[in-house]
């Protein structure tokens, strides 16, 4: 369930459809925020310019009717002046008041005490409203001396009209009102009385109330001093001012917009109470220097923006919605044919090259895709079938290469040792071909008590030079059997290869004659590279040879051919160009320098040696490619007496003095099979002696155990000894000789022994081969 | 050759193979030889068939030793062989060998 799931997550059309409604909601999002707040900015402007619209009517209605109120007392005053003669007449003249205003509900003219004599100290008629009808009274009295009233008091201090703070009226109408006071002067400019007209708050109350740009606004009206006139609770008014309420919202910054209000400025504020928010818009009423406010809620004032950002949201929801599930579908629809095409390039992996394709009917890019792989599906089937006819046909031509191998193998001697009853000589060849067949070449009989022996190379490789090579070995054969002259056998060679060579190929060759009782060796050589001669004492030289020319490059070349006595003990060697220019790893070649130097310790019969140069090139090759045919032969041109036996034997010590007296048993069994002399048995004692003795003195660290090992071997005619060892490097022939012609006194220790070897045997070699100390002692007997 | 009454004569036997074993035993047995200026060592080797390349260093440093005191060495009955390795090195040269 878990893999499924997160299928369809990593899914492409999953992803893809994912994408774009995210740019598209993204999209929705910062369209559907910017019009939010532009929409939500302009009803913000919109309802701010509405209030204070409703607000300035209502204070325009004010104010012309408290003007009207000014301009009626103003009128009327000049007639109160007048009528000062007949008290009586002011009550006519305050009714008149009301009559003529109706929005007059009370009206006074109130006297200094004592002005009327007559009437005493308090004289203020006064007309007011009961119903729709009007009384008269008059105001003073002893408990209500009007005298000390703020309507009284301040227009007369003032000088000038003056609209009271908001009251309630208790000895005159019994309403709240509010007083237009205006002072009355006699000639002599003293003021005699104040005129009053009275309007009732309950109509300013009106007035305001009729205000109501929303359902739920709600209006207050504050005096000059911040008590409020109008109020949604009637027992806040004359009661509370706007600095005491409001304890719940903001309170300094009410106060500060309650101070602006009082000052007679217009502006709007918000604020927040019990969690609504709420527009706040003030104006003055000029008249009366109070304030009119609005306050309306956020939630009324932005409800119809609200409801539209609701529907706009779910209208949005549903487009997208409806955007997502088709955007899927689609894209699910044009992508569904990867995952087939996935499951087929997988059948095709596993070799079902049949494997269905999605059929796609549009002619899109995953009809390309289609096409595309149909046509890898028949390549396919096409080249797995060229494949298998090239697999079979190198199959049958490796098979024919490998029968060609066998038939050359079979060409060339491969019994060895090839004379096993005869003892005067001893052979051994060996012929890698770089590839399945090869160019190169050897061979050998003896006939007539002389050895014939050939080796031989082709230019090239692979089967060209594999058939010249046959044919070469074939005519050798034939040739030799009739003619016995070196140079003549070569130049019958070269005639025949030369006549049908149009490849142009040629063979380097040399052909030696051994004639095995006297050891004379007649040869001829055609263009191959000098045989090694490796005398008994291990001094190696090349054979003097006359290049002459390889076989089949010109016909009728006349070669020359060379002869030599071989010594006995001498060993021939034989070997290609492959031998010497095996490559290591780092393309350097193996060189003749090693080959002679390998040649020069190399002990044992022909198939050591043999082996043990092929073993060396190997080593040297550290595994690089052989790239050239490797062929080598060994010959051991041993004695003409068939009957001397070599004999070898060996010694196995550790660095011990006390080892060194197993040393003359050695001796005594060459001895005693070789006849040897008394002198000579006290000579190989002595030798050997002074060659273990440096090497238990002087090869391995105090303390530490080493081996020796000594090969002794004699055929009757020479005695050679090998004295190997791993100690520390040494080469005992670097230490000078001693010189004997020094008086006692000057003569020093040292140097004596390897002095003593030398004197007595014939040569005294030393190498460093494989970690070891070798030293080559040997002597004719 | 002639000794002179007032020196003495030390004789000293060699009558085995001087090799390295040998040689262990002869340098054991020379520890108690007391030389004064004069004194003549005589160094019989008719006993001794093999000496090899030590031996000979011995006897260079028997002689270096003798003549370092004044004294003087002399060598006797050398087998044909041995004397052939003191030829060999030019030891018959350099001491008095006596047939």
């Amino acid at each position: 369930m878990k893999i499924r799931l997160g299928k369809y997550i990593h899914s492409f059309s999953t992803k893809l459809s994912l994408y774009i409604l995210l740019v598209v909601v993204l999209v929705f999002v910062t369209g559907f925020v910017w019009n939010y707040r532009t929409s939500r900015d302009f009803v913000s402007n919109e309802a701010v310019e509405r209030v204070q619209a409703s607000i300035d009517g209502a204070v325009m209605k004010i104010d012309n009717v408290l003007n009207s109120v000014e301009t009626a007392v103003k009128n009327m005053s000049w007639v109160v002046s007048e009528g000062c003669d007949d008290p009586e007449s002011m009550y006519k003249l305050t009714r008149m008041m009301l009559v003529d205003n109706p929005f007059i509900s009370g009206s006074a003219v109130a006297f200094e005490p004592n002005y009327f004599k007559e009437k005493g100290l308090y004289f203020s008629p006064y007309s007011y409203r009961v119903g729709d009808s009007i009384h008269n009274k008059q105001l003073g009295r002893e408990e209500y001396d009007y005298h000390y009233d703020d309507w009284y008091q301040i227009p007369k201090i003032l000088g000038k009209p003056y609209w009271s703070e908001p009251y309630f009226d208790e000895g005159g109408a019994d309403i709240m009102m509010t007083t237009y006071s205006f002072p009355l002067f006699d000639a002599e400019g003293k003021l005699f009385a104040i005129f009053t007209a009275d309007v009732s708050l309950e109509w300013f109350a009106e007035q305001v109330n009729c205000i109501r740009p929303y359902e739920n606004s709600v209006n207050i009206m504050i005096s000059r001093g911040g008590t409020f006139i109008v109020h949604y609770d009637k027992d806040a008014v004359l009661n509370e001012t706007i600095f005491t309420s409001y304890s719940a919202i903001n309170v300094s910054r009410f106060k500060e917009v309650g101070h602006k209000m009082q000052a007679g400025e217009s502006g709007v504020a918000t604020f927040e109470r019990d969690g609504h928010e709420f527009y706040f818009v003030y104006a003055p009423i000029k008249t009366t220097g109070w304030s009119v406010a609005v306050s309306c809620l956020y939630s009324e004032v932005f409800a119809g923006v609200d409801s539209m950002r609701s529907n706009m949201f779910w209208i949005a929801f549903f487009v997208l919605l409806i955007m997502a599930v088709l955007c899927y579908v689609t894209i699910y629809r044009l992508t569904s044919p990867l995952v087939q095409f996935a499951q087929s390039a997988n059948d095709i992996a596993h070799g079902n090259f049949s494997a269905r394709l999605p059929r796609v009917r549009s002619r899109n890019e995953m009809r390309m895709l289609r096409d595309s792989f149909y046509y890898m599906q028949r390549s396919l089937v096409k080249y797995t079938e060229e494949l298998k006819t090239t697999v079979a046909n190198n199959e049958r031509i490796e098979s024919e290469l490998r029968i060609a191998r066998e038939i050359q193998m079979g060409m060339i001697p491969k019994m060895f040792p090839p004379f096993p009853d005869r003892k005067d000589v001893d052979l051994y060849a060996m012929l890698v071909p770089a590839k399945e067949v090869g160019g190169d070449l050897y061979d050998f009989f003896i006939e007539n008590e002389k050895l014939y022996f050939i080796i031989g190379d082709v230019s090239g490789k692979g089967i060209p030079a594999s058939l010249v090579m046959a044919v070469t070995c074939r005519l050798f054969r034939t040739v030799a059997s009739h003619v016995s002259d070196p140079s003549e056998i070569v130049a019958s060679l070269n005639n025949a290869l030369a006549e049908s060579n149009e490849s142009n190929m040629f063979c380097t060759f040399f052909l030696g004659i051994l004639d095995l009782p006297s050891g004379e060796l007649h040869y001829c050589n055609a263009g191959h590279n000098a045989p090694l001669l490796v005398a008994p004492d291990g001094g190696v030289k090349p054979l003097d040879v006359n290049p002459n020319l390889p076989l089949g490059v010109i016909g009728g070349f006349p070669y020359v051919a060379q002869k030599i006595i071989v010594e006995m003990g001498t060993m021939l060697f034989l070997y290609t160009d492959g031998v010497t220019e095996a490559e290591n790893p780092s393309k350097e070649l193996y060189s003749d320098a090693r080959l002679k130097d390998v040649l020069a310790i190399a002990c044992g019969n022909a198939r050591d040696v043999v082996e043990g140069v092929k073993s060396s090139v190997d080593t040297y090759a550290a595994g690089t490619e052989q790239s050239d045919d490797i062929t080598i032969l060994c010959l051991k041109y041993n004695a003409t007496d068939n009957c001397v036996n070599e004999v070898e034997k060996e010694l196995h010590l550790v660095n011990e003095l006390s080892e060194i007296a197993k040393l003359p048993l050695l001796v005594g069994e060459f001895a005693s099979e070789f006849n040897f002399s008394e002198e000579s048995v006290f000579n190989f004692n002595l030798v050997l002696e002074e060659a273990v003795t440096n090497v238990v003195m002087y090869a391995y660290p105090e303390g530490k155990c080493g081996s020796i090992e000594i090969v002794a071997k004699c055929d009757g005619s020479s005695v050679t000894f090998v004295i190997s060892d791993s100690g520390k490097p040494f080469d005992p022939t670097m230490v000078p000789d001693v010189d004997v012609t020094l008086p006692a006194e000057e003569r020093r220790i040292g140097g004596l022994g390897i002095f003593l070897i030398r004197q007595i045997m014939d040569s005294v070699e030393y190498r460093r081969n494989g970690g070891k100390n070798i030293l080559v002692m040997s002597k004719k007997i | 050759m002639s000794i002179n009454d007032n020196f003495k004569t030390h004789k000293v036997y060699i009558d085995y193979s001087l090799n390295a074993s040998g040689l262990k035993e002869l340098e054991g047995s020379l520890g108690s030889l007391e030389l004064a200026v004069g004194d003549v060592v005589v160094v019989d080797c008719t006993g001794m068939e093999y000496i090899c390349s030590s031996g000979l260093r011995f006897f260079l440093k028997l002689y270096h030793d003798t003549a370092a005191k004044g004294c003087k060495m002399i060598i006797r009955g050398l087998h044909p062989l041995v004397k052939s390795v003191f030829d060999m090195s030019g030891f018959s040269h350099i001491f008095n060998i006596e047939e």
